[in-house]
């Protein structure tokens, strides 16, 4: 969909802009998308020609993000903000502690030996600005207070979602999938809780998704630096998973516990 | 017409394989592992249904699936690289496409942790492709 070439690996393009990375695919969005400055506040962001590429990037700046004026996109989002729906393909996400400085809307992933984000397709002159990304944000640690808002709005965040999926009907995946149980409900919140106080205690922010899945289970897909976890929860029991690496195909924890046992996992995965 | 092509019943390595994508099995873009669950108890028939893009148009497959639901690809040899098999499987609901029909199989004789693994993997390449966006929808309607 509207994709416009893609063009080789290059360090510079015919337009002056340095580039971070791999620029696989050039695609340009037509797309709208409110992006949530923390905790009401809406910021809209608009994207200039074409849509398809947009990906929901979740996390943390705690360095500005600016999206400069331009034919493709504007806006600005500030210091410390909640960022969720930054534009996106081939990038996930900005992790916290990353940063990010939009420019041209051009967005790509960024090569593993470059930092640990996503993104980034600068303006030359914006180069020295942007400079290493890990390096700007360690001159700008983010409080105790912003880790909190984080866990409030995760907490808040998570049990939406697991009401919304606590009240699916029978069959809500047009096969016949059961309702999640109260059991499978209240030990799921008790996760959520559990994330809530690693959350505040190491300040950290692990990325979390809660996923149904079609026999009645729910699942927490957790992942943070080079840990991934899975929390699969049918009724009071709690299934555990985890790679490492991320990229490992084998998991190096397979057992069966309780939410007691499952916040040894969730430390585990933030340590 | 119908019926005039006749896969073969294990699909090359090459062959691009579409799989639907239900809208709560995708929050902001990522996919969550629903979108590929592998029981030891699966039958052939209830493994996860993909569609080879060879015998099926982008769009047809599309239509198949459920409203707002998404489509990802992947090459068969993702899950044959993961000891998998994709085999072919005509399906009459498919129609004038029933012999792109295709299920993933062979996972039934893994462990629970080597199915979870699996299907991980499985998941984490299908998000490297997805061609058509779910529709978000994380509520009941």
């Amino acid at each position: 969909m509207n994709k416009q070439g893609s063009p080789p690996t290059a360090s510079r393009t015919d337009e002056g802009l340095l580039t971070w990375g791999c620029y696989r695919a050039r695609k340009i969005a037509s797309f709208t998308r409110g992006v949530y400055d923390f905790p009401n506040a809406t910021v809209s962001i608009s994207v200039g020609p074409s849509a398809g590429w947009v990906e929901q990037l979740a996390g943390i700046t705690n360095v500005t993000v600016g999206v400069a004026s331009g034919p493709f996109i504007t806006g600005r989002i500030g210091v410390n903000h909640v960022v969720t729906g930054l534009f996106s393909e081939g990038a996930k996400r900005i992790s916290f502690g990353e940063a990010a400085h939009f420019v041209t809307g051009f967005i790509e992933d960024f090569v593993p030996s470059h930092c640990s984000g996503s993104i980034i397709y600068g303006k030359t002159e914006t180069s020295s600005l942007l400079g290493n990304v890990q390096q700007i944000t360690m001159v700008e640690p983010v409080g105790a207070a912003t880790f909190s808002q984080i866990a409030v709005a995760r907490e808040y965040s998570l049990s939406e979602q697991l009401s919304r999926l606590h009240q699916l009907p029978e069959g809500w995946d047009g096969e016949g999938a059961p309702r999640f149980s109260e059991a499978t409900c209240a030990t799921a919140d008790t996760i959520i809780k559990g994330l809530w106080h690693i959350t505040l205690l190491h300040s950290v922010s692990p990325t979390v998704l809660l996923g149904p899945l079609p026999d009645g289970s729910l699942r927490f897909e957790c992942t943070y630096e080079d840990k991934e976890l899975f929390l699969t929860i049918c009724g009071t029991v709690v299934e555990v998973q985890s790679w490492q690496p991320r990229d490992a195909v084998e998991s190096s924890v397979y057992s069966e516990t309780g939410p007691a046992g499952a916040r040894e996992y969730l430390e585990w995965l933030v340590r | 017409m119908a019926g005039e092509i006749t896969p073969p019943a294990i699909l090359a390595p090459t062959d691009l394989l579409y799989r639907g994508i239900h809208p709560l099995y995708c929050q902001g873009g990522q996919l969550t592992s629903g979108v590929f669950v592998l029981k030891k108890k699966h039958t052939l028939q209830e493994g996860p249904s993909v569609g080879v893009a060879r015998l099926v148009p982008l769009t047809s497959f599309h239509a198949l699936m459920g409203e707002g639901w998404g489509v990802g690809a992947l090459e068969a040899s993702v899950p044959q690289s993961l000891t998998l098999t994709v085999q072919s499987l005509p399906d009459p609901r498919w129609g004038e496409h029933a012999h792109a029909h295709a299920v993933i199989t062979g996972y039934q004789k893994l462990t629970d942790k080597g199915r979870n693994d699996v299907a991980r993997m499985l998941r984490i390449a299908l998000q490297r492709n997805i061609l058509r966006s779910p529709a978000e929808q994380t509520t009941p309607k």
